[in-house]
């Protein structure tokens, strides 16, 4: 079978298990969990299939198409000439998305496994394994898509089942208010992705990513309009991936199952926006890059430290989630394109594990997350233990370890940005600043749960080891977590190439709508004259083919193993390892030496840990900067606008009016003209009366009076 | 096609009801089951039928099709013309199809039910009409049979406020008609010879006139054009609704019977927009360019609907009853002036996408508020009220209708996979795209629709459905075999136009790419 083919089957197996799981799932033995679990099991073979095929290919350039069409506007208009949308699905095979499908499965089905133990004798069962399976169809599906159309329609599932997923246990409120957060948030950012995919369309006359490569071979996408079109796909990352300041929605997310947390909330969806970046890196001009690198460097640092004094293990791995996003994000801001995916794929296992450990334990307290609760379980729950070490190690960047490869990549991208633009040091800060946090609130984290006395002897003592469902797969997750399995003759770096862009002469169809859109031509020709070239650096800049030399930039490359670079991976390793093992120092000095006790050091630095506490005030901004007003406004239109100015004071007092006239006209006629009407009247019905005892017909007699009054009516209705 | 079946269809389709009618009316009123068999019959040939009218109908033509066309008043050039291309087609599949699954959700219609299905019946014929009726004299003939069902079906079998309801229901809409009147007569007159043939009308260059003086005022004839534009438009806007004409249809809505509001927002409504396209587009198109290009009449009015109406849909939750809020059908009632502003937006753009978009829309809306309209009557059937606030944590013991209502509310806001999201971003795409001056800011603006309408969909959602049961609804009951019957084959198609919209976008490609391009766009 072919690898297109292939991919299909991996797309279309969850959905099919979606469907039955949706219509019968209830009324199937063991509520038909088998068929999701096995669904993903084969989408999991093949698509390790398809790992094996680009493996023995080993090609870098690997790219494998095939469209269909979806529809198409003009059909049956072709002699119009008129230009209208024709949209086709397709499927793009290359490395990354191979390697990301193979991510998405092994993650989805050890969480699928793990869920039979953890999710037994749930009420909705059945429903559970539906929404994992259409997750996981969703997911696979913005894998392997070809167009950002098509992406965006993946992009709203994964949302909504994720919502159905925070949701799951809609009983609690707080699950009701998580999920419905959690929806709202990421779709403010979808708004800018759809945004951008507008002015896609509108440049280009098509979505599909290889027409926009081509286009921005050819120069089109540059200067502001390039810029701001990047920026507004971005922001749909910022939603999808929690970066600041979207990412409130995140930590709510864990009222989920923790096994979606585990898949959904840490390993795949809100990967998706890094991955929508990373697809479309070439994409994205220096000036949009930039900004990327900050809104990912800090949003990686700031939630870091959110991590530091949360109590709940779920939400301070949740703000972890956020950290280790926004270090990708981060890396590929700075152009360390092979690290920020790299870190994309080592972080699904370790963190999949993590939530998983997690899981195991909060399963072992009865639902205890409270991690002040906790202490000393690494007796009782050995394996569970184990693998949350060997997690926490790879995640807090100690060498031998999957974490440690991909961060210290990163870190030396960083770094060497900031020799080659020192305005931009802050950059590298961010980055050292997060890995340092990150190993020791990880630490704080295992210290918390596993060592020391029990903190509660009553939960410590039901306390046991997870059963073999739960446990197998976070062994497996572990064992991805090791350094050895990433290092091996550098095959990710080989495999997973930092597009570089061809230059190719303009053979793109544009639309006849123009490059840059009215309203931003302004902007263009005003910041044209403003430029400050230490926000724009010329030297990393890819040189192209004669033909477009004319044209700004295009591409942002690094530049290839300049000294900078080896000396910023030498030192980076250094210093991330340094740090690395000071914060886990650190973190034994806290919480396991107690000879800095975190609660003095709490009460010191006060104003510091309520902010912390209080995650900087910024669901409460929210509330006050927009979701107060908003209802405001809704209320003033309604009551005021609507009910009472059109409504009551418009319609009907013109119908009053109109009422009021009606009356007046009517005692005005009653008054003055009827009594006139009626005299005539009379006149001539006595008058008739009198004809008819001179003639017979009275029918005739009638109609003249009749028509008499009606004259007269008539002659009234005139004169007023 | 050739046979006197296939001459007739249109004819058929929409005087079949009518026959329905008779036959309703000389059963006694005492034998109700096959009153409604009877009615349900009726009311469902015309669907039959018009699949029969898709199953031959060219989509590669951009002519009217199956065509009658007859003398009807001589004297005065009136004709007996029907006639559909691909903008009236998906109007009549919707109507046949809503009407035949309204008439199943009056099943419990008790009071006066004999007349009540003769004048749904007739309703129906009404809808019909309009959409098949090429000739404007005839189209306004059955725009104004529509109209006195209506206004009795809300007056007789409708809420607390009915009557109220219904007169402002009937007055808003007489003065449309009045209007609509005016400019009818003023083609008329204007034409030589003089012809009520819409196909004729939109002939570039028939409509000729000198200066004509109103009130005393001389008009150039360009001028007397768009106060006829101005006319038509209001007329339309009214059934639409559009901002400032749309106070009747949320109280019109909370007042009418679950099959009426159906209807209402289901078809009536697409007439407004139907009317515009149909008579506004073809007849006056430098008017209509006018009151987009020179002044962006529609396109404003298209985001004002689509923000303003989420905003008061949302007030619907925050607002306390007792200020007018909390009241789920008044919720939808609002969410359909927000979703009628996209077919606005999209007509207004003045490119394929948005134009396939904004008629795709009609369609979807119809169904999709089909959908939320009719589970608002399987909410209310139980509980007897629709206060946002006295439900909550319904989904646990109504898992099917939770289900259904997910569906309905996420196509409602317009999720992927679901129909109303390929019409919306048809009319985002389009109207994006579309060079128009002002447009891409409308557009941008009408985005914040796609977070508003999530908002409330889903706060109203949680609300009832999400959180702890309420105690009083421990015996709530999940769907009956009726309520389903309804509801299934409506979230079939909604689900199917979304995954595979072609055959929908297929029908009306070649009519709206030909409007367009005689528009001169």
């Amino acid at each position: 079978m072919d690898m297109i083919k292939l991919s299909l089957l991996i797309v279309t197996l969850p959905l099919i298990a979606f469907t039955i799981q949706i219509l019968v799932g209830k009324r199937l033995p063991r509520d038909g969990d088998f068929i999701s679990l096995a669904s993903i099991f084969v989408s999991w073979i093949l698509s390790l299939k398809l790992l094996w095929n680009a493996f023995s290919l080993y090609d870098p350039q690997l790219k494998i198409t095939k469209e269909w069409l979806w529809f198409d506007l003009a059909r049956f208009s072709s002699d119009l000439d008129i230009f209208a949308l024709k949209l086709p699905v397709g499927i793009l095979l290359d490395n990354v998305s191979i390697l990301m499908l193979v991510v998405v499965t092994t993650v989805s089905f050890l969480v699928h496994f793990y869920s039979i133990g953890y999710m037994k004798g749930d009420a909705h069962y059945s429903r559970f394994f539906a929404y994992l399976s259409l997750f996981s169809f969703s997911m696979l599906g913005l894998v392997l898509t070809d167009n950002l159309f098509v992406l965006y329609i993946f992009w709203e599932l994964v949302g909504v089942c994720s919502y159905l997923l925070i949701g799951f246990w809609f009983e609690k409120r707080s699950a009701a208010n998580a999920c419905k957060k959690a929806f709202l948030t990421t779709r403010v950012g979808d708004i800018g992705l759809f945004i951008g995919i507008m002015m896609v369309f509108t440049t280009l006359g098509s979505v599909s990513y290889s027409s926009i490569f081509e286009a921005k071979a050819s120069g089109l996408f540059s200067g502001v309009f390039g810029t701001i079109a990047g920026l507004c796909i971005f922001m749909g990352a910022v939603g999808k991936s929690a970066q600041f300041p979207l990412h409130i929605w995140l930590p709510d997310a864990m009222e989920g199952p923790t096994p979606v947390s585990a898949l959904i909330h840490a390993a795949t969806m809100v990967a998706a926006g890094v991955y929508l970046v990373v697809r479309l890196f070439v994409f994205f001009t220096p000036d949009a890059l930039l900004t990327i690198a900050y809104v990912g460097g800090f949003t990686a640092l700031f939630a870091a430290t959110m991590a530091l004094t949360h109590q709940d293990i779920k939400k301070v791995l949740a703000y972890s989630t956020v950290s280790q996003l926004g270090l990708m994000m981060l890396a590929l801001g700075v152009g360390a394109y092979t690290a920020g995916f790299f870190h994309l794929v080592t972080h699904a296992s370790f963190k999949a594990c993590l939530f998983l450990v997690s899981g195991s334990v909060i399963h072992a307290l009865h639902g205890e997350q409270n991690l002040f609760k906790m202490g000393g379980l690494r007796k009782k729950m050995p394996l569970t233990f184990g693998t949350c070490l060997i997690a926490t190690l790879a995640i807090a960047g100690v060498p031998l370890f999957s974490g440690f490869v991909s961060k210290d990549q990163i870190l030396a991208g960083t770094l060497s940005f900031a020799y080659n633009h020192p305005p931009h040091s802050l950059l590298a800060f961010f980055g050292f600043g997060a890995s340092a946090l990150t190993a020791f609130y990880m630490f704080r984290l295992l210290f918390l749960t596993f060592f020391g006395k029990p903190r509660d002897e009553k939960l410590y003592s039901h306390a046991h080891e997870s059963s073999f469902v739960i446990t197998l797969p976070l062994i497996i997750l572990a064992i991805l977590s090791l350094g050895f399995i990433y290092e091996k003759q550098n095959w990710f770096e080989h495999l997973i190439q930092k597009p570089q862009l061809i230059a190719i002469k303009s053979s793109v169809v544009v639309a006849p709508n123009s490059e840059t859109l009215p309203i931003f031509k302004k902007i263009k020709e005003k910041t044209k004259e403003n430029v400050d070239p230490s926000a724009t650096p010329q030297d990393d800049r890819e040189v192209l083919g004669d033909d477009v030399k004319d044209q700004p930039q295009v591409a942002y490359v690094e530049p290839h193993k300049t000294e900078n670079e080896k000396k910023a991976h030498t030192q980076a390793m250094v210093a991330s390892v340094f740090f690395a093992f000071f914060s886990i120092f650190l973190a034994w000095l806290f919480y396991i030496q107690r000879v800095i006790d975190p609660e003095k050091v709490s009460e010191k630095y006060k104003s510091v840990y309520n902010t912390l506490v209080n995650l900087y005030w910024i669901d409460e901004a929210y509330q006050f900067l927009f979701i107060g007003p908003l209802i405001k406004i809704n209320n003033f239109l309604y009551k005021k606008i609507d009910s009472e100015i059109i409504d009551q004071g418009f319609i009907d007092r013109s119908a009053l009016i109109t009422v009021k006239t009606a009356h007046a006209q009517g005692d005005f006629d009653n008054t003055v003209i009827d009594r006139g009407v009626d005299g005539t009247a009379h006149t001539v019905f006595s008058g008739g009366l009198k004809l008819v005892r001179i003639q017979t017909g009275q029918v005739q007699d009638y109609l003249k009076i009749g028509l008499g009054l009606v004259i007269i009516l008539l002659i009234a209705f005139i004169l007023m | 096609m050739h046979s006197w079946f296939g001459q007739h269809t249109l004819s058929l389709i929409t005087f079949i009801p009518i026959i329905g009618i008779l036959l309703v009316l000389s059963i006694p009123k005492t034998k109700e089951t096959v009153l409604k068999y009877t009615a349900l019959a009726f009311a469902t040939t015309p669907f039959v039928l018009s699949l029969y009218v898709y199953q031959y109908f060219d989509l590669t033509s951009s002519k009217m099709q199956f065509v009658e066309q007859l003398n009807w008043i001589p004297s005065f050039n009136i004709e007996y013309f029907l006639g559909i291309d691909g903008l009236s087609l998906p109007m009549i599949l919707l109507t046949g199809l809503l009407s035949a699954l309204c008439i199943i959700a009056s099943w419990n219609i008790k009071k006066g039910l004999k007349g009540y299905l003769a004048l749904f019946l007739l309703l129906e014929t009404g809808m019909l009409g309009v959409f098949c009726a090429l000739d404007f004299f005839l189209f306004f003939i059955f725009w104004e049979v529509m109209l006195l069902p209506m206004y009795f079906l809300i007056g007789i079998w409708g809420g607390p406020k009915k009557e109220y309801a219904a007169i402002k229901f009937f007055l808003y809409t007489l003065v449309g008609s009045v209007l609509m009147l005016v400019a009818l007569i003023a083609f008329y007159l204007n034409t030589d010879p003089h012809t009520f043939n819409l196909i004729k009308l939109s002939e570039p260059g028939i409509l000729v006139g000198n200066q004509i003086s109103l009130f005393g005022i001389s008009l150039s004839f360009h001028s007397f054009k768009i106060l006829l534009w101005i006319f038509l438009f209001i007329g339309f806007a009214i059934k639409v609704p559009l901002f400032p004409f749309h106070t009747w249809l949320p109280l019109a809505h909370v007042e009418a019977p679950t099959a009426i509001s159906v209807i209402l927002a289901g078809v009536l409504l697409k007439m407004g927009t139907y009317g515009l396209l149909r008579i506004s587009y073809p007849i006056l198109p430098g008017e209509t360019l006018y009151f987009i290009k020179d002044i962006p009449l529609l396109p404003l009015l298209g985001v004002v609907n689509i923000i303003y109406g989420a905003c008061c849909a949302m007030a619907q939750i925050t607002l306390p009853e007792e200020k007018g809020g909390n009241d789920l059908k008044k919720l939808i009632a609002y969410s359909s002036i927000s979703h009628m502003g996209y077919v606005i937006l999209g007509m207004s753009a003045m490119t394929s996408e948005a134009m396939h978009g904004a008629v795709f829309q009609m369609f979807n809306h119809g169904t999709i508020t089909a959908m939320l309209f009719l589970l608002v009557g399987v909410i209310y059937d139980q509980a007897h009220h629709r206060k946002i606030d006295g439900f909550g944590g319904l989904a646990t013991k109504v898992p099917v209708l939770t289900g259904i209502v997910s569906v309905a509310f996420f196509a409602a806001l317009g999720l992927p996979g679901l129909s109303g999201f390929i019409s919306e971003a048809l009319v985002f795409l389009g109207s994006f795209k579309s060079t128009l001056p002002g447009l891409r800011t409308f557009t941008v603006l009408a985005t914040l629709g796609i977070i508003l309408n999530a908002a409330f969909l889903l706060w109203a959602l949680q609300k009832i459905f999400l959180g702890t049961l309420n105690t009083q609804y421990e015996n709530f009951q999940d769907m009956t075999k009726r309520e389903l019957i309804t509801l299934v084959p409506l979230t079939v198609v909604v689900i199917f136009l979304g995954v595979y919209p072609t055959p929908m976008l297929d029908l009306m490609q070649r009519t709206l790419n030909n409007l367009l391009h005689l528009m001169g766009v």
